[in-house]
């Protein structure tokens, strides 16, 4: 656990950066810090890991104040990945990961093993990365490799200072959900530096808004949204912060029609059967490994003397379950079946979100909405 | 003309060759002096940036004073000979490889040095592990260009009374001898290229293979 109490730190111009922050972050937990810039959130992350010194208050880590620790001792324990990533151009991939390892004087056995397992978590294969330079790395490999480096050691804290900050929005969403998978796995305690709202809803187990060197609220992302403790809290979060509510709710959680689909083996009085029994007026369509492969329509198949599987088309769209109703908001309202088929990560068939279920989401919150409202 | 020169070089072999190992010895000294100046300097430089433009400044000024002054110079100092030579040339040497190592040392982007710092290197490990390997092709790039000028400026160290190609040359000026000054000329800038190839291979192998791959 680590505890922010009173924390200060002035600038020698005098600046206030942190002015009087406590903060309490939770093992195994992703705090995202975030506020306009300038707020102190970074500052604040720096001196965690005493690259920015305290002016006063305490940062307590299990109950241990940092002061009381030897600065490279205290550094090689947090791991630190930064926006810009930062990797050391002279050294190989496995060099970079291997980092703190090294400074540790690790055995090579033991630095080897853990380079693998990392490349292997990241989802970089060791024996093709391992050598590589960061100069032959694309924008998002050098990021998974940054992350890697920053858990070489297996440090129980991590600092992630805008750590997907400098790459492009849809190579961010896919790291961003590659790493919350990660986190399951490895259950770090995170200290998360972000100025993206979104990315913070998504990210945080709890979300600490400063502003002015102070905390102003911190709270799972549902309490934030919900209960915004000021009006500043409601201008950040923005003037759609109820549509951000989407984003707490995943595509696997409002899952329809799961047994609703034909099989590519289907005769054709299946499928109408099907279409009976279903309001759907297209199906998805699966083969024998349940791996969508498309949809039919219902009034194409009344009128065809074909055979019906000649009549298969693809999808525009298909969404991995793990994804926010949000973020597949754009595609679903745009789609002609009124739905969005749900896959898992190897393309097997779900089931559907639909527009009529999110538009009852979309009513509930107005609802929610006005109930506060009307409150206060 | 050419069949004098050969047949020159020919009859005096041994006599040119001391003069080409002289030559070296007094470039690799002040070059090796200039080396173990310069780089702990330009390291001190980047740690105390206020002092750097002060420093460089004066190291910039013994640059601009003509070779011969510098070296007639040294006389009243040094005597003749090997020391003033080498000493002119030292200074020479510096401000080729002290500017090297600062901007090289510089290139070094703050974040990557604070990516460092933030997982537990202490300062003289990023200064040899990082900073110094990253800035070795910008360093040995100083270095190099230092030692050409040395080659080049030795053949004055003649006109102080030390040996060196310069004497053929100088000689050659004394006696109206065409033969003496092509001789000197050619074995100089004979050198001057060497050591220059020389240098190529040395910047290749110094560098890390992280910084000379293409994509």
């Amino acid at each position: 656990m680590i505890e922010l109490r009173d924390l200060v730190h002035i600038y020698p111009n005098g600046v206030r950066a942190v002015n009087n922050l406590n903060l309490q972050i939770n093992d195994s937990e992703i705090c995202v810090l975030i506020g306009p810039s300038g707020c102190g959130k970074s500052t604040t992350l720096n001196m965690l890991n005493k690259l920015i010194p305290v002016t006063s208050g305490e940062i307590m880590i299990d109950g241990h104040n940092i002061e009381e620790m030897v600065t490279t001792e205290l550094r090689r324990n947090i791991g630190y990945a930064i926006q810009d990533v930062a990797l050391f151009p002279h050294r190989t991939v496995a060099e970079n990961i291997a980092t703190v390892p090294a400074l540790k004087r690790w055995s090579r056995q033991k630095i080897n093993a853990r380079v693998e397992e990392l490349l292997d978590l990241m989802g970089l294969e060791p024996a093709q990365y391992r050598d590589k330079y960061p100069i032959q790395l694309s924008g998002g490999e050098q990021q998974r490799v940054g992350v890697a480096r920053a858990l070489g050691a297996n440090p129980p804290i991590l600092l992630m200072d805008e750590p997907f900050g400098a790459i492009d929005p849809i190579t961010r969403a896919r790291l961003q959900d590659e790493f919350l998978l990660i986190q399951e796995k490895i259950h770090k305690t995170i200290v998360f530096v972000t100025h993206d709202i979104h990315e913070a809803i998504k990210m945080g187990d709890k979300i600490a808004i400063i502003n002015e060197g102070q905390l102003v609220q911190s709270g799972t992302p549902k309490d934030i949204l919900q209960n915004p403790a000021n009006r500043f809290v409601e201008e950040f979060m923005g003037e759609d912060r109820h549509m951000k509510w989407l984003q707490l709710i995943l595509a696997e959680e409002i899952l329809e029609q799961q047994n609703m689909y034909c099989l590519q083996t289907d005769n054709y009085q299946a499928v109408l059967e099907k279409f009976k029994q279903s309001r759907l007026n297209s199906l998805p369509v699966v083969n024998a490994d349940q791996q969508l492969i498309g949809y039919v329509r219902a009034n194409v198949l009344k009128n065809s003397k074909q055979p019906w599987d000649e009549k298969i088309k693809k999808y525009d769209e298909w969404i991995d379950k793990k994804t926010t109703i949000y973020d597949a908001l754009f595609a679903l309202m745009l789609d002609v079946n009124n739905y969005l088929p749900i896959v898992d990560k190897r393309g097997k068939y779900l089931g559907v979100i639909t527009q009529d279920k999110v538009n009852a989401i979309l009513a509930d919150i107005k609802n929610e909405v006005k109930e506060v409202e009307h409150v206060s | 003309m050419l069949a004098k020169i050969i047949e020159y070089v020919f009859g005096n072999f041994d006599y040119i060759l001391e003069l080409i190992v002289q030559h070296l010895q007094v470039s690799i000294t002040a070059i090796g002096l200039a080396i173990a100046v310069a780089v702990p300097l330009g390291i001190l430089l980047t740690r105390y940036k206020g002092m750097s433009s002060f420093v460089m400044g004066f190291v910039g000024i013994l640059q601009t004073i003509p070779s011969l002054a510098l070296l007639a110079i040294m006389i009243p100092f040094l005597g003749i000979g090997f020391k003033p030579a080498v000493a002119a040339l030292f200074m020479y040497s510096l401000l080729p490889i002290l500017r090297n190592v600062y901007t090289g040392l510089n290139e070094v982007t703050y974040t990557m040095i604070k990516a460092a710092r933030g997982m537990g290197m202490t300062s003289s490990q990023i200064i040899f592990k990082i900073q110094i390997p990253i800035a070795m092709p910008i360093i040995i790039a100083g270095i190099r260009t230092a030692a050409v000028i040395c080659i080049g400026t030795a053949t004055l160290a003649a006109f102080i009374g030390f040996g060196g190609l310069g004497t053929l040359i100088y000689s050659g000026i004394q006696q109206i001898n065409e033969v003496h000054i092509f001789t000197g000329a050619f074995f100089s800038a004979v050198l001057a290229l060497g050591v220059d190839q020389l240098f190529n291979l040395i910047e290749y192998v110094a560098t890390p293979k992280g910084l000379r791959i293409n994509k």
